[in-house]
């Protein structure tokens, strides 16, 4: 064969191979074969069919909020008199794992904020709207990103807010890029940019946030009139490249080899999500910072603050040290001040046999069926007394 | 259009598929378009100034050939003309912010945006005139200079070509080889793994550890790693960048000179400026180095400071900022500290070869680049003397980012660690036959082709440019 020729065809066979690649899902696979070799538990324990409902969660779980808030603002300006909350926190809200002895799901199963979203929505007298705002891994930073963006539009001000705490939460950083498409509301954007400009320890957090929506949206806005001709034609590649279906699944891919790259991290390096750890440093005090700004702004303009303790799997404790649980406590302790809120602490509520397995150890975070039901009732109870504190007539949320 | 983009592949598919479709005469023609169309893919605007500098370099070493009296004028006025360009574009806001004080508004027409790629060809069309001085290179024509400084795989960030190691091989007839290709491509997909999947995954960790609020919170173990973190990130980006261009040029049967060699297993601080970006150590070597060296030859304290003024003026080249200043400053001082030991070592071979000094310069040599890190990347000098303090002075081992952000740095630095491991393996099994090769070829190669292609788009973002464009 002639050379050209010869590097063609080797060409060609690594395209059709990476097209293999593409159309299929190598890192899950070997995902699944980690999982197998270190015998966790079968896949259907952790439920990936979950409910998925616009009018109570927002269904994109921070990659795309802005529709989402828009379709809760016209379903909640419709209806008026009933009292609304928002539910803030991580996947502990989004998943099920599913406990020994738990059968396997028949249909897409709810989570405790989907749980009580119906039932205070049925109610036939004082009907209570819930909506979720949960993302996987969301720091405290993001939370104070949506209650800053509630508060600046009248009809998605809630009567009160809902925020879980858990204290491996305070170890995330950040404004996801997903969550950065809030910016497009003008009032929104001013309210961010002043509080970039301010000296708390989020304010860095909002800086970069900003100036990554600013640079994406430049080379939107810009649409036909590109910064350069090489975007131009960036822009044009990438567009023909999207016609192509197993291109369209580049990030399940990466989210797959991450997946996988974190199992080996605790199958092998035996680095676990139930590792104990000390949480210090600039992550600790941007998440502390940001739960201050949360409580004042809504002690502030008279909405009620739920803070809970996130129910934790009793045979978990993730405080290296007893310095770590005081020092978490002491600032727990500064909020329910700062808020004038109490704290709900349901840590140790849900017993260990309510828990599920993860990996190749005990599941720390997220809550059985069992779990989920249980804390669902803890909840309407919660937002019962909450919203009684904060009777109509009090003044309509933040 | 940088070289980790979709267009850039498809461009270069074209551009590979032409030139060896096209008459050899053609050839050097066709890559100056296509220099000037790459140019022109970043900025119309300034097309022409890599072209106009080529061509100011050129008639200046026509009269330095054609009058040989004036020579040393003519040198010095296309020298100075580049230099002032450079500057203008450069340093001015630079240069007007520190003589006006920070909070002052840098007029309109001071505050231009840099071409691209400026530092890069206004330092080969210096060393190109040098080597007309020194009659290394005779008789050049426009063309030929123009190619230099339009070259596309070198155009924004490098390697720093020589007029005689580009244009001969530019003018030679030269036929498709098989080997030459693939081995381009290779090196292709490794810039392409080493830019998406490594540099871009420590550029997250690194870009919110050196936020000013948070380094100011971050303990001892923080700075370092974010350090670490950020020397692997700039030497994964810019060798990354290097692997593509060399792997674009490979693809046209061009052979350019390396950038890295291992920095990070640097024996002392002189070795590792001979693995470090070898171009711009190499042409600070030849045309301000050996100059100086030759003159102060003798006397060490004028040659010292004479080396830490060099470096703190590389650090300079880099970006106009007191960071990169500090950064060139201490790889001076790290050079003139190396200097004295081997002047202590001169008639005591014992002490040089102690396995206690090899290892200990080793070991220095790494948390010293380590630490001049700091300043390149910090946001203030305020903020590098706080971390630089912490990490000198402190002692406080506790952790305050996700344990990932950890683990990426460590896998990362482990990669570096085992590279020459790698090179040594594959030079030892060397270039297999029979079976074996065609097992390779056919198999492995392609293989590897498409997991590199699968990383690059999966981790692909569009938003990050590459550290050595902004230089």
């Amino acid at each position: 064969m002639k050379p050209a020729a010869t590097l063609i065809a080797a060409l060609a066979l690594s395209l059709a191979t990476l097209a293999g690649f593409l159309h299929g899902n190598p890192f899950q696979s070997a995902g699944h074969a980690l999982d197998w070799l270190f015998g966790a538990p079968p896949a259907w324990t952790q439920v990936e069919h979950t409910v998925q409902s616009a009018e109570f969660q927002e269904i994109s779980r921070g990659e795309r909020p802005l529709g989402s808030l828009r379709q809760l603002e016209a379903g909640w300006q419709r209806r008026t008199g009933a009292r609304r909350v928002v539910l803030i926190g991580n996947s502990q809200m989004l998943s099920v794992s599913l406990a020994a002895g738990e059968p396997p799901p028949q249909g897409p199963e709810p989570t405790y904020s989907d749980l009580l979203s119906r039932e205070l929505a049925a109610r036939s007298r004082n009907p209570v709207l819930c909506y979720r705002l949960a993302a996987p891994g969301m720091s405290y930073t993001e939370a104070l990103w949506y209650v800053l963006y509630l508060s600046g539009r009248p009809h998605l001000r809630p009567d009160a807010v809902a925020i879980q705490l858990n204290y491996q939460s305070f170890w995330n950083g950040g404004v996801r890029a997903g969550m950065q498409e809030l910016l497009a509301d003008e009032d929104f954007r001013a309210r961010v940019e002043q509080e970039a400009q301010g000296q708390e320890a989020y304010a860095e957090s909002f800086r970069e946030a900003l100036a990554e929506y600013r640079q994406r949206s430049t080379r939107v806005a810009a649409g036909p009139k590109p910064s350069s001709p090489g975007d131009a034609l960036e822009s044009h590649v990438r567009q023909v490249a999207a016609q192509w279906p197993p291109l369209s699944r580049k990030y399940a891919h990466r989210d797959g080899l991450l997946e996988t790259l974190y199992r080996a991290r605790v199958y092998v390096l035996g680095l676990k999500p139930t590792t104990a750890r000390s949480i210090t440093g600039p992550r600790m005090r941007r998440s502390q910072a940001s739960l201050e700004a949360i409580a004042r702004l809504c002690r502030a303009q008279g909405t009620a603050l739920i803070l809970f303790q996130a129910p934790l799997n009793p045979q978990v404790d993730l405080y290296r040290t007893a310095e770590d649980k005081s020092r978490h406590e002491e600032f727990l302790a500064r909020l329910q001040q700062i808020s004038g809120s109490p704290l709900l602490d349901w840590e140790r509520s849900i017993p260990a046999p309510q828990w599920g397995k993860w990996m190749n150890g005990p599941d720390p975070l997220h809550l059985s069926r069992a779990g989920h039901r249980s804390m669902a009732d803890r909840m309407i109870r919660a937002i019962d007394d909450a919203l009684r504190l904060n009777a109509p007539g009090s003044g309509h949320g933040i | 259009m940088a070289f980790n983009s979709y267009s850039y592949l498809v461009a270069l598919l074209c551009v590979v598929v032409c030139y060896w479709l096209i008459p050899t005469a053609w050839r050097k023609w066709f890559l100056l378009l296509c220099g000037a169309a790459f140019y022109a893919s970043w900025s119309p605007y300034y097309i022409a100034l890599p072209g106009l500098v080529g061509a100011l370099a050129w008639w200046c070493a026509r009269g330095m050939l054609a009058d040989q009296a004036r020579l040393r004028f003519w040198m010095r006025l296309v020298i100075v003309s580049a230099l002032l360009l450079l500057a203008y574009f450069k340093y001015s806001a630079f240069l007007w912010r520190t003589l006006a004080g920070s909070a002052t508004q840098v007029p309109a027409w001071l505050a231009v945006a840099m071409p691209l790629g400026i530092s890069f060809y206004v330092f080969e069309v210096i060393g190109f005139l040098v080597d007309v001085k020194q009659k290394r290179v005779k008789a050049p024509a426009l063309a030929d200079v123009c190619s230099l400084t339009m070259f596309w795989p070198c155009l924004t960030s490098g390697p720093i070509l020589r007029f005689r190691e580009l244009v001969p091989q530019l003018n030679a007839a030269r036929r498709f080889d098989l080997a030459t290709a693939v081995n381009g491509i290779d090196r292709l997909m490794t810039g392409l793994v080493q830019k998406n999947f490594i540099a871009n995954s420590l550029g997250s960790i690194v870009a919110e550890g050196f936020l000013p609020k948070a380094a100011a919170a971050n303990s001892t173990l923080d700075n370092w790693a974010m350090a670490v973190a950020y020397g692997l990130q700039v030497y994964f980006d810019f060798a990354g960048y290097t692997n593509m261009a060399i792997g674009s040029a490979r693809l046209l049967g061009l052979t350019l000179p390396e950038n890295f060699r291992f920095p990070y297993h640097a024996a002392n601080p002189s070795d590792f400026w001979s693995r470090w970006h070898m171009s711009l150590s190499r042409w600070i070597r030849d045309y301000l180095f050996f100059p100086i060296n030759a003159r102060y030859q003798g006397a060490p304290l004028p040659l010292y400071a004479s080396l830490i003024g060099i470096m703190a003026l590389v650090g300079l080249w880099h970006g106009a900022g007191w960071g990169f200043v500090a950064w060139g400053a201490m790889h001076g001082a790290y050079l003139v500290l190396y200097r004295v030991w081997e002047r202590v070592c001169t008639g005591r071979p014992g002490w040089a070869e102690a396995w206690l000094a090899r290892w200990g310069w080793r070991v220095l040599t790494l948390a010293a680049v380590t630490l001049a890190w700091v300043p390149f990347r910090a946001v203030s000098l305020d903020q590098s003397l706080r971390m630089l303090g912490s990490m000198i002075a402190g002692f406080d081992l506790r952790l305050s980012y996700n344990v990932n952000s950890y683990l990426v740095i460590a896998l990362a630095a482990l990669l570096c660690a085992v590279e020459p491991l790698l090179d040594a393996l594959q030079k030892r099994l060397g270039e297999p036959t029979g079976a074996a090769a065609a097992l390779r070829f056919w198999v492995w190669r392609p293989l590897a082709w498409a997991c590199a292609l699968l990383l690059f788009l999966i981790f692909d973002d569009r938003d990050a440019q590459f550290i050595y464009f902004q230089f």
